[in-house]
């Protein structure tokens, strides 16, 4: 059973989201103006949310291309370093 | 059997596979991509706040050197270039790869040398780091990299220590190389975004 306290909060918080700039729900939407700020928060968020995938991705792409050559179902692509 | 005999057997039944990748090499990618982000995130920062400032750099500041610093860029890109021969020296005869990983350490030193000059120079010319956003971001930015390149510094000397004593491990080797083609590799990328 919700209680009243409970209902009041969930009201309160749920109307917030109709009015975010007096809630300052996302200081991100609101600090860029400009046309050249909106493609700098744009091109940073691509990068961040990418690179960290593209590395990891890239070193387990590597790894397992690695030890296909280990086991020698692959032709070798990269010197030995052991 | 003697012991000598004995270790031979342990080796040649050696039941465990070859490593796909050294240890050491497999820590410095994940370290190397722990301090990419950090760049990432110091490279963002730095592109929002360029965007969302009037003019850039903010009038009253000095410039940056930019065609010395073009110069100092070519010099160790030329420092990974030749770590790069030092390596494919080390696999044919170790002993050749001694001139190239010297002539990289020397130019690495010379890179980190020369920023120091410049930054003398900057601060000279009123560029602090409480100057304005343009000096904050900029000695954060390329103090961070300065660090990361006299930390490769030490080991790639460490590097060139055991090798001249013969004791360098093609790991050891390995992992130094990773570490030192980061930093040369993203001087440019910061280069072109705080000094252009």
């Amino acid at each position: 059973m919700i209680s009243k306290k409970h209902t009041c909060a969930l009201l309160i918080s749920t109307s917030l989201v109709l009015v975010p700039r007096l809630a300052a729900a996302c200081a991100v939407c609101f600090s860029g103006r400009s046309d050249e700020a909106r493609v700098a928060f744009l091109a940073t968020t691509v990068l961040l949310t990418g690179l960290p995938l593209l590395m990891i991705g890239s070193v387990v792409w590597w790894l397992i291309r690695r030890a296909r050559e280990v086991r020698g179902d692959h032709p070798p692509v990269s010197p030995a370093i052991d | 059997m003697t012991p000598r005999s004995a270790a031979m057997l342990r080796v040649i039944s050696d039941p465990r596979p070859r490593p796909i990748l050294p240890n050491a090499v497999l820590g410095t990618l994940i370290f190397v991509i722990a301090e990419m982000m950090m760049f990432a995130g110091l490279i963002s920062a730095l592109s929002i706040v360029k965007a969302g400032a009037v003019g850039w750099p903010p009038p009253g500041q000095p410039r940056l050197p930019v065609e010395a610093t073009a110069f100092n860029t070519a010099v160790l890109l030329t420092s990974g270039v030749l770590l790069f021969v030092a390596n494919r020296d080390y696999a044919r005869d170790r002993k050749l790869a001694r001139s190239p990983l010297f002539w990289a350490i020397g130019l690495g030193a010379f890179f980190v040398v020369f920023q120091g000059y410049e930054w003398v120079l900057l601060i000279r010319q009123g560029l602090t780091l409480a100057s304005s956003n343009h000096g904050s971001f900029f000695y954060l930015i390329v103090g961070m990299h300065a660090l990361h390149a006299i930390a490769g510094l030490t080991v790639l000397a460490s590097a060139g220590f055991k090798l001249s004593k013969g004791l360098l491990k093609p790991s050891t080797f390995a992992a130094t190389q990773v570490f030192w083609y980061f930093v040369v590799g993203l001087w440019p990328v910061l280069y072109y975004l705080v000094y252009l």
